[in-house]
């Protein structure tokens, strides 16, 4: 008879969508890092019938089921999930006649995100791109030595205004901690290379992402990540008899010999 | 460089500046202008450079009438 092993090395994608809903599962992009923590609670009884003591009884409760997922690709519905976030997407538009309050040494950010900036006037002067501006990631410097800085510096203290038209980007924008976190419900779908090879998927019903996440804006040693705990809570509608109302588990079994 | 040598008295506002924007365009696309959101159709006053953005866009219905 043929030896068999049981042995994991696990790939593959985790998903998700709001908890209780029929909505398709969204990837979540990579992870480096799924854990499943259960956290319990022991109750002892002291046996005191006999006079060494010991335990007359004792029973675990579970306090806690959690996920550790450390997350590497950040889709806005990963943000959203992570932030405690309303998200929205603003489509590409174009802009005229956006005013705003220019100085010297600092970036006039701009309502929408720039695509491509056509003009930057006072009145009936214009001011040249390079020359005079340059544009940035969300709006637009002046040039030192350019006709926009010597303006505005001629303008003394009176507030020196110029108008934009530009043409901008579609963007997703993230509204952070704008709500109590969504429930969310987890779906992975993995695949064994060791053992069997065959595959594996795990259903986490209810969770709840915990914002408390530290996120490497800035690294020169690695790629963005975020490492966030999440709260699997217990799903009431799942019921019935050894039916788990936290995770659920399956894997392929190897076809029969 | 400014394109233009009048440049403005200090501390003038470019907001009065926009309100002589007299060159009516007809939008052919959702477009925000002083931050007004217009939608397609609608007819606005603009500035010469500002006219010669929307038509490089496409935002003007009718760049021959603009």
């Amino acid at each position: 008879m043929a030896v068999h092993k049981e042995t994991f090395v696990i790939g593959g994608h985790l998903k998700m969508r709001r908890a209780g809903s029929r909505d398709p599962f969204l990837r979540c992009g990579l992870v480096s890092s799924i854990q499943t923590t259960i956290e319990t609670n022991n109750l002892t009884l002291a046996d005191t019938t006999t006079p060494q003591g010991g335990e007359y009884d004792s029973v675990d409760r579970i306090t806690s089921v959690g996920l550790g997922i450390n997350f590497r690709e950040f889709f806005t519905n990963v943000l959203a999930g992570l932030l405690w976030a309303d998200i929205s997407q603003v489509p590409a538009t174009t802009i005229t006649g956006e005013s705003h309050l220019a100085g010297v040494d600092g970036t006039i950010a701009l309502d929408q995100m720039p695509l491509e900036i056509s003009a930057v006037a006072n009145g009936s002067t214009t001011f040249e791109e390079f020359d005079d501006w340059i544009m940035t990631g969300s709006g637009l410097e002046t040039v030192p030595g350019g006709a926009l800085e010597a303006a505005i510096i001629a303008a003394a203290d009176a507030p020196y205004e110029v108008t934009v038209s530009y043409s901008s980007a579609t963007v997703d924008v993230i509204e952070a901690l704008t709500n109590s976190g969504l429930e969310l419900e987890f779906l992975f779908e993995g695949a064994n290379a060791a053992g069997t090879k065959k595959r594996i998927d795990a259903r986490f019903w209810k969770c709840r992402l915990n914002p408390a996440t530290s996120q490497d804006w800035l690294s020169t040693e690695d790629f963005m990540g975020a490492e966030s705990t999440c709260k699997v809570i217990s799903d009431p509608s799942k019921i019935g008899d050894a039916k788990s109302k936290y995770f659920r588990i399956r894997k392929e079994l190897p076809a029969a010999a | 460089m400014t394109s233009k040598s009048t440049a403005p008295a200090a501390g003038q506002s470019a907001a009065s500046e926009k309100a002589a924007g007299s060159i009516e365009v007809k939008l052919a696309k959702p477009h925000t202008h002083n931050r007004q959101e217009h939608a397609a159709g609608k007819t606005i006053k603009v500035t010469a450079a500002e006219r010669d953005f929307l038509i490089s866009v496409g935002v003007v219905a009718d760049p021959k009438e603009a």
